[in-house]
């Protein structure tokens, strides 16, 4: 399978002197299509900063961020915009809902976004993938904290995007909850042969992925 | 929407020839009714419309040119070579939308032959590791009939090295067992059928099966179950599951401990969850126990080839279940079997 996501070399640094900050120091990464990878590391190792990279809301201090053949530092302003609305589905600890729309309208947004007709077979699919066909016209505010964490993964998948990135996305959740709403989540990438990267910091969730990968103060380590 | 997408150029220079012949007329109309100084006015706006009117239309019938020709290009690109040049990726157009479609059914067929191109590999991969795997018992048989058919051999030597002869073939038939399993089920002669059974009735069966061995080491095993919780499995593999799994429980646990079942039913899976009293995990090897041929670390003078605990991670996949563990070392591990309600 071709690579997906490639990173040379990333680095950002904050601060200067004394106060420098090594957030990233050289990350060396590749992702290939399909697979379904997690990002394990304490708070402070830099796993989100990295995620942001990734997802092109940040931009590195140097180094390259390769996402299917484009590198990211090459785009311009408004290429990023298109970039992550086309290529990355992001998923939250906190779902980011909008609450006055529905299921169906929330999963469907990105896509509308985009200017692009929803493919209602390809929307039915997702629905049911993730066990939310009956609770296509609920609210936010009318599902559980699982539910409304499935809307957000079914959301993420509606613009069939290159890679989906996800940040601790069952922090919120209690650990039976968490555990259903990640096994819904490996059966759709792996249905829809989607690209995961998934940051945690729970080792029950990660042993999950295909491949983990753990990062010590901004650097990738070996286990 | 709608409109936009089902353009052609005819209908544009229609469009443009209507255009302008409603307006000649209209003007006319007028300047004929009025027969006034403002006639030559009319005139002149008539004709700076005709003007407008054409070039604006040539730009549009350029664009849909320009972007038919290049998406034409593309196709011919992929055809010959899988790819395409010129390829606008992150801009907010039609011909940018249209592309990024063409790139995800570029990449559709990719994958289409990259499957095949991957069971093979897979099967490749498949017999270097069960050449390995046999390796070791085959040089062992070698071995010990060398040295049984030695003349001065003493009663005990023989049946010591009998009694490994004899495990060897064992180890060997298992190992064959199992990789004819595993090998099947990886390319796909084995379908599953899950269906919604009754979780009672699975475990029931596999239970019988392992409360032997149990009872040999004086293990108690605990079973919580509802008679009316059901699931989405195929029986004769989820057998698998859980008899791999309750092995390893009955392997690694000393005697006199503990084994508990527990069967719940949550919003969308069902869980068995399998605890024991035994040697336990270490925390650094437990997302590797689920690969092909992984032994632990603590586990090396045990039987066991690495399989099992793959097998049932690939067989739950397929009728949309998991598998995770949570372990500590001493204490005791916990395996959480989680199977599709419907």
């Amino acid at each position: 399978m071709e690579d997906i996501l490639v990173t040379r070399e990333l680095k950002k640094y904050y601060g200067e002197g004394n106060t420098l900050t090594k957030a990233l120091d050289g990350i060396d990464l590749t992702v290939k299509k399909g697979e379904f990878v997690a990002v394990v590391g304490a708070s402070g190792s830099g796993k989100s900063t990295l995620l942001h990279m990734l997802g092109g809301l940040d931009n590195p201090t140097s180094g390259k961020v390769i996402v299917e053949g484009s590198e990211l530092g090459t785009l311009n302003r408004d290429e990023l915009t298109v970039f992550r609305r086309r290529q990355i589905g992001f998923i939250f600890q906190n779902y980011n809902l909008v609450p006055v729309l529905n299921s169906y309208e929330n999963i469907i947004l990105p896509l509308e976004l985009d200017g692009r007709q929803p493919n209602q077979e390809y929307i039915t699919k997702i629905l049911k993938i993730m066990h939310l066909s009956e609770k296509k016209f609920a609210l936010p505010s009318q599902l559980s904290g699982g539910q409304q964490q499935r809307v957000a993964i079914a959301r993420a998948l509606a613009s069939n995007p290159s890679i989906i990135l996800a940040d601790e996305p069952t922090g919120n959740l209690d650990s039976n909850t968490s555990q259903e709403v990640l096994g819904l989540m490996v059966e759709s990438v792996h249905i829809l042969n989607q690209t995961l990267i998934m940051i945690t910091h729970n080792m029950q969730i990660a042993q999950m992925a295909d491949r983990i990968i753990y990062i010590e103060d901004g650097k990738i380590v070996e286990h | 929407m709608g409109t936009k997408n089902r353009i052609s150029t005819d209908t544009l220079i229609r469009i443009r020839n209507y255009g302008n012949g409603v307006f000649i007329i209209v003007s006319g109309g007028i300047s004929f009714i009025l027969q006034s100084k403002v006639n030559f006015i009319l005139y002149g706006l008539c004709i700076l419309t005709i003007l407008l009117n054409g070039l604006i239309s040539r730009q549009l019938i350029r664009e849909i040119e320009t972007y038919s020709d290049i998406l034409e290009k593309n196709i011919t690109q992929i055809i010959q070579d899988g790819k395409m040049q010129e390829f606008f990726r992150y801009q907010d157009s039609l011909l940018s939308k249209s592309q990024m479609q063409l790139a995800r059914l570029c990449d559709h067929i990719e994958r289409v032959v990259g499957e095949a191109k991957q069971d093979k590999e897979i099967l490749q991969s498949l017999v270097s590791d069960i050449a390995h795997q046999v390796k070791t018992p085959i040089a062992n048989a070698v071995l010990y009939t060398t040295a049984l058919q030695k003349k001065d051999l003493s009663v005990e030597k023989r049946t010591c090295y009998l009694k490994i002869l004899s495990e060897q073939i064992d180890k060997l038939d298992f190992l064959m067992d199992n990789l004819l399993k595993m090998s099947r089920l990886e390319v796909g002669i084995f379908l599953l059928s899950p269906q919604v059974l009754s979780v009672q009735e699975t475990l029931a069966g596999v239970l019988g099966s392992v409360a032997m061995k149990a009872a040999e080491k004086d293990i108690t095993i605990y079973v919580e179950c509802e008679e009316e919780l059901t699931a989405l499995h195929d029986r004769k593999w989820t057998d698998e599951v859980l008899e791999n799994v309750l092995d390893n429980a009955v392997k690694y646990t000393p005697e006199h401990g503990n084994i508990t079942v527990s069967v719940k039913r949550y919003e969308i899976y069902t869980l068995i969850e399998i605890s024991d009293t035994g040697i336990g995990i270490p925390q650094e090897e437990i997302p590797k126990i689920f690969q092909r041929f992984y032994r632990g670390k603590n586990v090396r003078d045990k039987a066991g080839v690495g399989i099992g605990l793959y097998l049932a991670r690939q067989i739950l996949s397929m009728e949309k279940g998991f598998i995770s563990v949570q372990s500590v070392c001493g204490k005791g591990s916990k395996f959480s079997i989680y199977l599709s309600n419907y």
